[in-house]
């Protein structure tokens, strides 16, 4: 396990610690301030049979992931409501917009700043085909405050050769098919001025109602699926396979910009529950 | 239309926002949206009726000097007006279409309702809370925004604005408080025969009937011409035309709540005050640039059209392109109608690099853009601001719809 504290930016930092030290300053402010808490935090995959995963696809592949590695934090806890995109033609997406909270978003399609009132600061390399969860090895600190959204960063990491994410697998369709390996990295070159790297990192407003407290466990299950969901894999077929007989994905290429959109979305792939603390633990 | 500000990083207000959660005093806050379902429009299958031909008269004037007014209007700004010219070497804060287009509307159909004026909440950490209702325009409003009005326009220049109506008081009656910076928000709703008509010619009601009976909010045409380099012979954009028809219509109804306004001389307060020494503007800006997006959830993304230019189809001798030719386009697999990936022509545009060869939307955490029609309303359903440039709060009211 690795700490990427030293690798955040010095402002975002300062502002997380500012915001903790604030609040627990505050609760002579009547009794409207709030605790700092301490929880627990795990990440696995979703629960399934074996040691793949197998699925079909949106464009008709039946994949099957052999591999798949994340590196998973540092994880931020924010009180802006998610964006909810209504865009429901699909019934199985569109039941949940009329019972979670109303999206608001700034101008730009943007989520709100909202606040950070809990943080992990930790990355984890986790087995995303394994539902096995998978602790950080130090407990996050938050508020008791309601948290709607969680956001993660992405770093790379060198023990997943310098990536966030490398996963392998197997794609069917008809008599096509396709092995194929892959990987998503953080790139600074992708960097642009609309988009510079801090908010190339972020994964913002994945849903996560909760109010953390003192010996709480959050839980982020992670689901690639939807990561291939419009891959068409008959694209790499062009390309020459490696030496273990699979076609790599790489950047230019459609299954890498599918997996790169399903890894940045913020339905589906990532999804936070919340216990709240035993009376019989801790 | 100016540059606006880039993301900021996400604990900016943290410190001041903190100290309001934990001692500001309690704030008389309401959901903004909780009423706002009321006031879409009823879906109306039937075609607008003969109240729809009668002339509009907004009732206000650029001449006007009452004080204490907040007087509204509607704008595409220079680039909804006038169009996006295309050169290849841009100057600064130029918008250009980096893969060579010129793009030029021929109308911009939008339907604007429940314009509105609330206290404000004073919620620096969530911008859609608005405090009790203040005052409210009844009226839906049809606009052609591609249209000129006699107003001045709020971003400056040669641009103009279309005048709707003008806040004078209360919904109680009382005169409206110069001490006071009211929220200003509005929804932008689905087409309706209750509308009515600000500046729609007899020629554009079976648009807008169309509009109704496919409950679309938004229906913008014109037309694309290439004005690029040259592409290279036999490559795949060669096939593609020199001029394309556009025709996009779809629904994307939302709530644009509590609104910046550059006016208040911060691009982050939101509000109008009235005046003591005269009316104050509160103009419903909609940009054009968002239809081109290929990037979400950032600002200012580079604007492209060949992803639309390689699906239109023939119709004689012209080619057209409408959402429909969109359908099951994945935004990650950008093909063209004969099934081969778009090359990025972008970067023939001084200042423009490609991330890869291969053109690719990148819905980059936005969700429900499962096909590029989806994917043109989500960023469409971003364009509403306020006075210019200042952003608003988004709340979505419906789905977004093709």
């Amino acid at each position: 396990m690795t700490t990427v504290r030293h690798v955040l930016t010095a402002s975002a930092t300062l502002s997380v610690l500012a915001a903790l030290t604030f609040a627990a300053a505050m609760p002579a402010c009547g009794n409207t301030g709030f605790e700092r808490v301490h929880f627990r935090a795990s990440v696995g995959g979703v629960a399934h049979e074996g040691e793949t995963l197998t699925f079909e696809t949106r464009a008709g592949w039946t994949v099957t992931l052999e591999r798949a590695r994340l590196a998973i934090g540092p994880i931020y806890f924010n009180t802006i409501v998610p964006l909810q995109s209504h865009a429901t033609g699909d019934l199985h997406r569109g039941w949940r917009s009329w019972f979670v909270p109303i999206a608001s978003a700034n101008g730009e399609s943007h989520i709100g700043q909202g606040r950070i009132v809990g943080e992990i600061t930790e990355q984890l390399e986790v087995d995303v085909l394994s539902p096995t969860l998978q602790t950080f090895s130090r407990d996050g600190i938050g508020l008791s405050e309601p948290v709607a959204s969680v956001e993660l960063w992405l770093y790379n990491r060198a023990s997943l050769d310098n990536a966030v994410a490398t996963v392998a697998g197997t794609a069917r369709r008809g008599e096509l098919v396709v092995p194929f390996v892959g990987q998503f990295a953080m790139d600074p070159a992708d960097a642009t001025t609309e988009q510079p790297l801090d908010s190339l990192r972020r994964i913002r407003g994945i849903a996560a109602p909760m109010t953390l407290s003192e010996g709480a466990s959050v839980t982020l299950r992670v689901d690639l699926r939807p990561a291939f969901a419009n891959a068409d894999f008959s694209e790499l077929t062009a390309h020459t396979r490696d030496r273990e007989g699979r076609y790599r994905f790489a950047r230019g290429d459609n299954v890498f910009a599918s997996f790169q959109a399903g890894l940045r979305s913020t339905q589906g792939t990532w999804n936070v529950s919340f216990t709240a603390p035993s009376t019989t633990t801790r | 239309m100016k540059k606006i500000r880039g993301l900021t990083g996400p604990m900016g207000p943290i410190v001041l926002s903190c100290a309001l959660a934990a001692c500001g005093p309690p704030t008389n806050t309401q959901d903004a949206g909780g009423d706002v379902a009321g006031d879409t429009v009823t879906p109306n299958d039937g075609p607008v009726g003969p109240s729809f031909a009668v002339p509009f008269v907004p009732g206000i004037s650029p001449m006007d000097n009452a004080p204490r007014v907040i007087q509204v209007t509607a704008s595409s700004e220079t680039l909804g007006q006038e169009g996006f010219a295309y050169t290849a070497t841009p100057a600064e804060g130029d918008i250009v279409f980096v893969d060579g287009w010129e793009v030029r509307f021929t109308s911009i159909l939008l339907s604007v309702s429940g314009v509105r004026l609330d206290l404000p909440a004073g919620n620096a950490a969530d911008q859609s809370m608005v405090g009790a209702a203040v005052a409210r325009e009844p009226r839906t409003f049809a606009i052609d925004l591609k249209k000129m009005g006699n107003f001045p326009g709020a971003g400056g220049g040669t641009e103009t604005s279309i005048p709707l109506f003008a806040f004078t008081q209360t919904g109680a009656g009382a005169p409206l408080d110069p001490m006071v910076r009211y929220a200003f928000s509005f929804d932008v709703v689905n087409a309706s025969a209750n509308a009515t008509n600000v500046n729609l010619t007899q020629a554009q009601f079976a648009d807008y009937n169309e509009m109704i009976a496919k409950q679309w909010s938004t229906l913008v045409s014109g037309t694309a011409t290439y004005r690029g380099r040259a592409p290279e012979p036999m490559s795949a954009a060669a096939s593609y035309p020199q001029s394309v028809g556009f025709r996009f219509g779809f629904s994307a109804p939302a709530s644009y709540i509590n609104c910046n306004n550059p006016d208040n001389g911060m691009d982050s307060a939101p509000g109008v005050a009235p005046r003591t020494t005269g009316p104050v503007r509160a103009q419903v800006t909609f940009h054009t640039d968002h239809f081109f997006w290929l990037r979400l959830n950032v600002e200012d993304p580079p604007l492209h059209f060949d992803q639309f230019a390689a699906r239109a189809r023939m119709m004689g001798a012209n080619a057209e392109v409408s959402l429909e030719d969109l359908q099951g386009v994945a935004p990650t697999n950008l093909m063209d109608r004969m099934n081969r990936p778009i090359v990025d022509r972008g970067e023939q545009t001084m200042g423009y690099m490609r991330r890869t060869e291969r053109l690719a939307g990148e819905p980059n955490g936005a969700t429900g853009v499962d096909d590029m029609r989806t994917f043109v309303a989500f960023a469409a359903r971003g364009m509403g601001h306020m006075n210019a440039d200042g952003l608003c709060a988004i709340r979505p009211l419906g789905a977004l719809r093709p």
